[in-house]
This record gives C-alpha cells, sequence and structure tokens, in this order.
C-alpha cells in the first residue's frame, strides 16, 4: 500500500509549510529505525479552569499550615491525608500515582508558579492565551510558544511522519500559527470520512479537491495524513506497557492514543492534552479529589506505560495550569480565580525530583494583594527551562520574546547523565 | 517598508482557506451568511432573485423579511416539531421545574431542545432567527446540562434567547441574569452578602458585556482611563468593579426552596443582599447608593454596562464575525456599534443591529473587504446545510434509535448544541475547526446520512437517487462527467462564471474522476468518463460498479468541497 503523506519541515531557515512527499509503509519502517536521536517528546499537559494548587500540594507543618487551616477552615487538607513529598509539603489524597512517581524519582514540582506583574488576570481566557502565546500581557502574537519552539530548534528529525499531535478536537493556542499543519486525533474510532468499498480514492479526490496552497487546503492535507495513519494503526487493541490500565474517560483515552502513537515511532515533537473542569467555584472537595485521581492515575500510566516500553528517557511531561484560586475559600466550599499554582513535570532520569522556586507564603502580608498565593515563579522560565535543557533549543529568546530567562536548573545536565552510570 | 524580523525568519502568513472555491452569485452567498445555505425548491436563491431587481433591493426584501420571522409561515418545521417524541417543548418554566426537578430529575427538555435546534435550522423558513439564536445560546453559553439549567432549558432556549434575539440587549441581559440556568451555571444563585461569589459577576461584564478587551486588570478604579467617546466613564472594568457588580447582585437567585414555593423562577432575596454602597466602574466614587429598593442595585448595574460603548463594540464585533469574516472590517464593526448605541432604548435595538450589518453585504467594496471564503462552516452549519442541499427527510428527534444514530457520530465532531462547557461559547473562528477531528466526524456524519438505508428498502434520509431520477434532464445521459456536472450545480447552486457547468474546472475532474474510477474487483469494462450508466444500474449497490454507492460518495465529496464547507 502506497501512503501519501505530508511531510514537515522543521528547522530555522525551513520556514512555515509543509511538503508533500511519498512516503511509503517502508519508509515509515526506516524512520523507525533511523540513526537519529531526537530530543524527547513534549508532552503538554494543560488543567483548563484553574486548578487550587493549595489542594494540590497543601502545607503540612509550621506556620504555612496554620496559615492555610485559617484559610481553608472547611477545605483544608490535614497532614494526615496528604501525602509527604517533603520540606513542609504533600499532594492531595488521591494523588497516590503522583506520588510513586516521586518516590522513584520521576516527579519534579515547581511551587507557585504564575503570571508576571503587569499580566496577572483573573480571566480564564486571557490566562490561558497569554500562557499559550508565551507573550504575557500580549494578545496579538500570531503565534503560539511551541510553535515558535518548533520553528526554531535546531535539532529535530528533518521529515517526521507525524510531528506535532494533539490529542482532543481543540487545538491549543499554544500552536497557533501552525494548526493547519497538526493532526488533531480524538474519538479515533471509525476514523474515516467514508470507509468501506471506495475510502482509498475518497480519501485521493479529497486531496484533489484541496491541492491548493491555502491554509485549509493544508489542513485537509493532514487531516488527509491523519486518516491513513490511524487507518494503519490498530488503535482499538491497544495494549500498554507494564501492565497499567489507563483511567477510564477522556483523559485516560487521550493519554493512551497519545502513547501509543509515540510508540509507533512517528517522529512526534510535541504532544498536547488537555484537562478540562478545574473552576471549582463551588463544592470543590468532592469534584476535586475525583478530578485529581483521573489526573494522577492517568499521569502515572502514560509514565509508566512509556518507561515499560523503553521510552522514559524519550519523553518529558509538563503540567500547567492557568492560574492558581485564591488562598482563602470562599462561602460555597469554592475558591475563586487566584494567581500561583504549581506545576508538574514527569520524565526520566534528568528531571530533579525536588520542589522547585519558592513557596511565598501564606500570612496576609505573604498574599498577593492578600488574596492570592503569591507567583513566585514565572512560568516562562519553567518551559524555558525545558525547552533549553531538555529539548536542547537555545533560542528561548525567540520562544519567550522579551523574557529576561535566568535558567531554574530542574533538569541535570545531560552530560553528567551521559557519562554517568550506565 | 521595514520588514520584521519574524517575517523574515518564518516566511509570510499563508493565504487562508482553499483555492479551488469559485465565488459564486450574491443569492449563494447571501443565504450562506445569513441562513444555513439553500434548500433546493424550498427556501432557494430563484425566491431571493425574485425579490428585487437588483442587489440591493433583493438583499433588502429578504432582509426584512427574515427580521420578521414571526410574519414567516413555518408549517414545515412546525408539523416535524410536533411529532409526538418532543414532549417539553410547550412547558412554562413553572411546570418544567414541577416536572423535571421538583417531582423527577431528568434532562428531556434538554434532550427535546437539542434536537429540536437541527429540525429548526434545517426546515424552519425563518432562517436567520435559527442563525441568530445560535448565536446568543453561544454568546450566553451555558452548559445545558448542568443542575438548573437541563430542567428548564426548554424555557432558556425559548423565552431568554428566542424571545430577545431581535429585541433590545438591555431586556434579553436582564432576562439571561434571572433565569435559573444562568444564576445556577455561574453560581449566582448562591451568592450572598456574608459569602458571595464572583462567577457570575466575571463573567457578565467579560462574556456578557463589556469584554475582555476591556479588562484592565487589578489596577485601581481611579486609574482606568476615561472613555474616548465619553470621558464621565470609564473606558472599562477592573477587578474592584466585579467585586462590586458581585456585591450588587447578592441575592438573585432561584426560588429553588419549599418554603418559599419552590417554583423555579427568579427570586430576589432581600436577606442576603449586601446594602452598602457600591462603586461601579465611576473611578472609584460610589454611584449606587446604600440600601437601594429590591433588585435595583443589579438592575442599575445592568443598565450602566449595557449602555456602554464598550459593550456595543463587542458584541456587534460578535455578530459581525458570526455573520461575516473571522476578522471583520473595522468600517462595518463601526457601523454596527453606532448602530447598536443608537437604539440602546428600542425595543427592537438588536434587530436594527443586524440589518447594518447584513445590509453591508451590498455595499460596493464589500467583497474586497469580506472575500468570499471567509468562514469556514463548523460542524452544525456542514451538516445542517448538508441536509438543506440534498432536501433531507430526516426529523431528528429524542428516544430515536435513528436519531440516536446520528447524534454518536455528530458529537464526535464536537460541536454538540448547548455541550461547551466554559462559559465562553464555541469559538467562532476557522482555526478552531479545521482540525482532522472536526473535518473527519462532520464529514463522517454526512456520509452516514447519505448512506443510511440506502440498501435497505426504508425510506432514505438523503433521497440521491430520487433526485438524480427525477431531475436529471436525460436519463440516457447517464455519464460520470454529466452526472457530476449535475450534482455540482445542484448541491452548489450556482455554475462558475454563470457558464452553465462545471466540466473542465479541477472540482468537477475530482468528483467525476471519483464516480468513473476504476474498480480492482471488475473485470467488466472500466467505467470512463463519458460513457453513458444504463439507466437501470444506477440505483446498483453490488458487483461490479456499485454505482449507487459511487454516486452517493461523490455527493458525499461535493458536500465536503472548498466550495461548500466555506462561506
Amino acid at each position: 500500500m502506497k501512503l501519501s503523506r505530508r511531510v514537515f519541515l522543521s528547522g530555522l531557515g525551513a520556514g512555515i509549510g509543509a511538503a508533500k512527499l511519498n512516503l511509503t509503509l517502508a519508509d515509515m519502517a526506516a524512520y523507525k529505525g533511523s540513526s537519529l536521536e531526537p530530543p524527547p517528546i513534549l508532552v503538554n499537559v494543560f488543567l483548563r479552569g484553574g486548578m487550587d494548587g493549595l489542594s494540590f500540594m497543601p502545607p503540612r507543618e509550621g506556620d504555612n499550615y496554620t496559615h492555610y487551616e485559617t484559610l481553608r477552615p472547611d477545605l483544608r487538607i490535614t497532614p494526615d491525608d496528604s501525602l509527604n513529598v517533603g520540606g513542609g509539603f504533600g499532594l492531595h489524597p488521591e494523588c497516590d500515582g503522583l506520588r510513586r512517581l516521586w518516590g522513584t524519582g520521576n516527579l519534579g514540582l515547581v511551587h507557585a508558579v504564575g503570571h508576571p506583574e503587569g499580566a496577572r488576570s483573573r480571566s480564564h481566557f486571557d490566562s490561558m492565551q497569554y500562557i499559550e502565546l508565551g507573550t504575557p500581557g500580549d494578545l496579538n502574537t500570531d503565534t503560539g510558544w511551541l510553535t515558535r519552539h518548533l520553528q526554531t530548534a535546531p535539532n529535530l528529525p528533518g521529515v517526521s511522519v507525524l510531528e506535532t499531535l494533539v490529542s482532543g478536537g481543540t487545538p491549543p493556542t499554544s500552536l497557533l500559527g501552525r494548526l493547519n499543519n497538526v493532526a488533531t486525533i480524538g474519538s479515533t474510532s471509525s476514523f474515516h470520512p467514508n470507509s468501506g468499498t471506495f475510502e482509498d480514492t475518497h480519501l485521493l479526490a479529497l486531496e484533489q479537491l484541496y491541492s491548493g496552497a491555502g491554509t485549509l487546503d493544508q489542513a485537509v492535507g493532514a487531516t488527509v495524513d491523519a486518516v491513513q495513519l490511524i487507518s494503519s494503526l490498530d488503535l482499538s487493541n491497544y495494549t500498554p506497557g507494564g501492565g497499567v490500565v489507563y483511567p477510564n474517560g477522556s483523559f485516560g483515552d487521550d493519554l493512551a492514543t497519545v502513547a501509543q502513537l509515540i510508540r509507533e515511532d512517528l517522529g512526534v515533537a510535541i504532544a498536547t492534552v488537555d484537562f478540562g473542569g478545574w473552576d471549582d467555584h463551588t463544592s470543590l472537595a468532592g469534584n476535586f479529589s475525583n478530578r485529581v485521581r483521573t489526573l494522577s492515575d492517568g499521569l502515572e500510566a502514560f509514565y509508566k506505560d512509556l518507561r515499560a516500553t523503553g521510552y522514559g528517557e524519550k519523553v518529558i511531561v509538563v503540567v500547567q495550569t492557568e492560574f492558581g484560586r485564591r488562598a482563602r475559600e470562599n462561602a460555597d466550599n469554592g475558591v475563586d480565580h487566584g494567581s500561583g499554582a504549581p506545576m508538574a513535570i514527569i520524565g526520566g532520569a534528568r528531571v530533579k525530583r525536588r520542589r522547585h522556586g519558592t513557596f511565598p507564603g501564606l500570612s496576609g502580608s505573604d498574599l498577593l494583594d492578600g488574596q492570592d498565593v503569591f507567583p513566585t515563579t514565572d512560568y516562562r522560565r519553567v518551559l524555558s527551562d525545558v525547552v533549553s535543557d531538555m529539548l536542547g533549543n537555545p533560542n528561548v529568546d525567540i520562544v519567550f520574546p522579551g523574557f529576561d530567562y535566568t535558567p531554574m536548573g530542574i533538569f541535570w545536565p545531560d552530560q553528567i547523565f551521559e557519562s554517568g552510570f550506565d | 517598508m521595514a520588514v520584521s524580523r519574524r517575517t523574515l525568519l518564518f516566511g509570510a502568513a499563508d493565504k487562508t482557506g482553499a483555492d479551488n472555491a469559485e465565488s459564486p452569485p450574491f443569492a449563494v452567498r447571501v443565504m450562506n451568511r445569513m441562513a444555513f445555505g439553500p434548500r433546493p425548491g424550498v427556501d432557494d436563491i430563484d425566491y431571493f432573485n425574485s425579490l428585487g431587481g437588483d442587489d440591493l433591493s433583493r438583499l433588502t426584501a429578504y432582509v426584512d423579511e427574515q427580521l420578521d420571522p414571526l410574519a414567516i409561515a413555518d408549517g414545515e418545521a412546525d408539523t416535524r416539531l410536533s411529532d409526538p417524541a418532543f414532549t417539553t417543548l410547550n412547558k412554562t418554566l413553572l411546570q418544567l421545574w414541577q416536572d423535571h426537578h421538583v417531582n423527577s430529575n431528568n434532562d428531556q427538555p434538554v434532550d427535546d431542545v437539542e434536537r429540536a435546534v437541527f429540525v429548526r435550522a434545517v426546515y424552519s423558513r425563518r432562517q436567520l432567527l435559527e442563525v441568530l439564536a445560535d448565536f446568543w445560546h453561544n454568546h450566553f453559553n451555558i452548559y445545558a446540562r448542568d443542575f438548573y439549567a437541563r430542567s428548564t432549558w426548554v424555557s432558556w432556549d425559548r423565552d431568554v434567547i428566542r424571545e430577545h434575539a431581535l429585541g433590545n440587549f438591555r431586556q434579553m441581559l436582564e432576562a439571561t441574569a434571572k433565569h435559573p440556568a444562568m444564576l445556577y451555571y455561574l453560581d449566582n444563585y448562591t451568592s450572598e452578602a456574608g459569602g458571595p461569589n464572583e462567577n457570575y459577576a466575571r463573567e457578565l461584564l467579560e462574556l456578557h458585556t463589556l469584554g475582555a478587551e476591556a479588562y484592565f486588570g487589578t489596577i485601581l478604579p481611579g486609574d482606568v482611563p476615561p472613555h474616548p467617546n465619553d470621558p464621565s466613564i470609564p473606558a472599562g472594568y477592573v477587578d474592584n468593579d466585579v467585586y462590586e457588580v458581585m456585591k450588587c447582585l447578592t441575592g438573585w437567585r432561584v426560588n429553588d426552596s419549599s418554603s418559599f414555593g419552590d417554583t423555579g423562577e427568579f427570586m430576589y432575596y432581600p436577606p442576603w443582599h449586601e446594602n452598602t454602597a457600591k462603586a461601579v466602574m465611576s473611578f472609584g466614587f460610589q454611584n449606587i447608593p446604600a440600601d437601594q429598593p429590591p433588585e435595583k442595585d443589579g438592575l442599575d448595574v445592568l443598565d450602566m454596562i449595557a449602555a456602554h460603548p464598550a459593550t456595543a463594540r463587542y458584541v456587534s464585533t460578535k455578530l459581525c464575525r458570526r455573520l461575516l469574516a473571522d476578522d471583520p472590517p473595522s468600517s462595518i464593526v463601526d457601523a454596527a456599534t453606532a448602530t447598536f448605541l443608537a437604539n440602546t432604548g428600542a425595543s427592537d435595538q438588536l434587530k436594527q443591529v443586524v440589518r447594518t450589518i447584513l445590509l453591508s453585504m451590498a455595499d460596493p467594496g464589500f467583497d474586497a473587504l469580506v472575500p468570499w471564503g471567509s468562514k469556514l462552516k463548523r460542524p452544525f452549519e456542514q451538516v445542517v446545510s448538508a441536509m438543506r442541499a440534498v432536501n433531507a427527510d430526516f426529523t431528528i428527534k429524542p428516544d430515536d434509535s435513528e436519531s440516536n444514530s446520528f447524534w454518536w457520530r455528530f458529537d464526535d465532531a464536537g460541536q454538540l448544541p448547548f455541550n461547551h462547557r466554559p462559559p465562553d461559547g464555541y469559538p467562532d473562528k476557522r482555526d478552531v475547526w479545521q482540525g482532522s477531528t472536526s473535518l473527519v466526524h462532520t464529514w463522517r456524519t454526512i456520509d452516514w446520512l447519505l448512506d443510511e438505508n440506502a440498501t435497505t428498502g426504508d425510506p432514505v434520509l438523503m433521497p440521491v437517487l430520487e433526485i438524480t431520477q427525477n431531475e436529471f434532464p436525460d436519463p440516457s445521459n447517464y455519464t460520470p462527467d454529466s452526472l457530476a456536472d449535475f450534482w455540482l450545480t445542484r448541491v452548489l447552486r450556482f455554475t462558475p462564471g454563470g457558464s452553465g457547468t462545471w466540466l473542465g474546472t479541477d472540482t468537477h475532474d475530482a468528483v467525476a474522476r471519483f464516480l468513473a474510477q476504476s474498480y480492482s474487483g471488475a473485470s467488466n469494462p472500466y467505467p470512463r468518463n463519458k460513457v453513458p450508466i444504463p439507466p437501470a444500474d444506477l440505483a446498483s449497490e453490488s458487483s461490479p460498479y456499485y454505482w449507487h454507492r459511487r454516486l452517493r460518495g461523490m455527493v458525499g465529496l461535493i458536500l465536503s468541497s472548498p466550495n461548500f464547507i466555506q462561506r
């Protein structure tokens, strides 16, 4: 079978756009066996709605806990319940999976990440855009930060079958400017516009109808590729590695699909996964518990699946949200929009198992405007560490224009790892 | 001209849209923008063209007719909606609450409305009202299966959205603010002086009225610049305004307790109201006195924000985006904004705004400002306009297995009505909808509509064969070339440049080639583009040629072509 594939040209100077090549299944097999050692695959998990950091990683002792008890009389998580990660902090009691990843050294946490002064907004939509565009305070940027990374990374393979993978239906703003070249893969069963007798010729006719150079032409080209790709894989009979079981629901399904496609060695550089519903203005306790269990179980399954199949050092998972919530609970057993919230990084031996950054404290004067967990780390700093240290792209000044980047040291240097134990 | 670094690095932006998209005549363009496309023989371009001697007079007559929807007889939609499967559409708010919240607890009102909107979009002749109802549902977005929304959804759709879609924005805003669906969805139903909840107040300002562009963040109210057109008011709002508006709206709740009668209606509850003086969008000066009469604080807020120029601009921009282009030209937005502001007290304010926007289509220069194809049809519009183009006979209704089969497929395309959970409504820009998931599952839904019952003898949903047999001029000339030409013209309602044929275009070549493709299972002669298909074989669903299957597949391709899925 001849597969007509859209092939993405990456790297500085290659420009936007896709070149159409014809790859066969043999080419794909050759690609899998190539000696190229690409950078790890970035899996960007975005928790939409504003995740409550003080429920995700609550304080357990000292002044922080005393203030926390006062701010959260009904919603607080006690030291007996939270799962100790040291330094006076714990994870939510439903985060057994993440706690195990912490135990094996595969999890790094960052305290109180947020937006820089001047770009702090309580709007979900502005806050998400600022992060995904990578330009705080400026919504008019025409490319997302992931797009700029892909455009400038010097070490991506020149040819890949599937450069960027968006699980679910909607491409994120972080890929703005490249959306028409992105395969969104959701609901993969029956993924064909006319399956049956004439399915191959239907795709050929679509390619002919959309043979121009417009954005929709490119989008349909990428769509035809995605259909052929999904058709060529046996997605419904996936056996995760390590005997793991993904949690029920779309988040687990999305992660399983991403893991499966990563394991196909198609040259994926970026995958994005959205997990919504974190806007807990009311009745946080039960809702958050269920959601964070799904998050924790899903991330653990995803990482263990990939580790068991030899990809443990080849992926880096970055978990973030648009903002944290108010330090003080409201009258409806919920919390309103706030500022600083933790980030989580999951990966192999280069992830430093630490609580990075600084927890700002919870006394009245510690809080931003007396209300929010003060954001002590700019999200761009965390992402810049990922881009430069893990993804090997030195062009942080283009990925995050105007950002005065000082490395955080979230990852062990590559050399130590390479020359170290083996 | 200076070339920015970005341009040098990354090259010029791609051309939007698709190259193979011929611009259709005025009538087709109009009916794809303010309606869900033509419906041949029923809601067709012939009718539009009969309305006057030139584009402007035809457009004016059509727009004014559509802006008076109750005067348009709507028998077919009414008949289909009188199907006994729809059980809640005529219930009042009180009945809905009693039947679906108090005495039982179910989603039947959502099931009914979500399917009724398909029936109306396909079969109602009040097309503009359907387009606008969809717009306002998304502007005041609610996830319909939220607790108080699910029992009262019929009322939200009928008494709030449709009642005010062509009315006055201030009145509409109050209707949304006082409906149990909204009060619950954005948590105001529980907001009281001792424990206020800011969720509704924030989205009221950011999404319903002033818009995020008018949000000045956390600066002090006194630091907000004055509005350029009216220095007596601030240009926008800050966080403090959110809190002050929140206080004004404390005690706006739902009668959801048996001690008050448990009617499900809006209720102002004085014990929960914050009675202190407030400063709302007033540079920090208190402009809402303490201890006002019931509801007055909140009504003052609605008066203020509904008349604010930022609201006029934000709402007008969104309407232009829905009707015309993802990035609508500022001249048309300006005109719509002016109409909005000049009619703030008028009972037909929104009708006037829509009229201004739609009549701009006849302006000289409009086509240069808003090229054909500026919008990509979203999944709902693609499916509905496909059903119209092929004269589908399918009442999508609750508790019906065929409708459910449709529903499961359409769900995967990502735009089920009333199913968007965040309060911002489904996105209205093409980037979001040209992902492979949306495209494939939309096309697969249309493919299912074309195929369903084609081989069982039960009534088909999309009568492709019947239309071909009844309307194709000469059955002895069923060649792939002429059938492709026939169906391109039948679906798209025009021929390029009025030439009378699609022959010779890339579009025709692609779909005719599909129809005439060789099939490896056949030892019989290959089909040829110009060799007629025996009339009796056109209905064949079997080897070697499967002509009926090819025909349906070709129509599916035309319905997914650049000419059809853009507007």
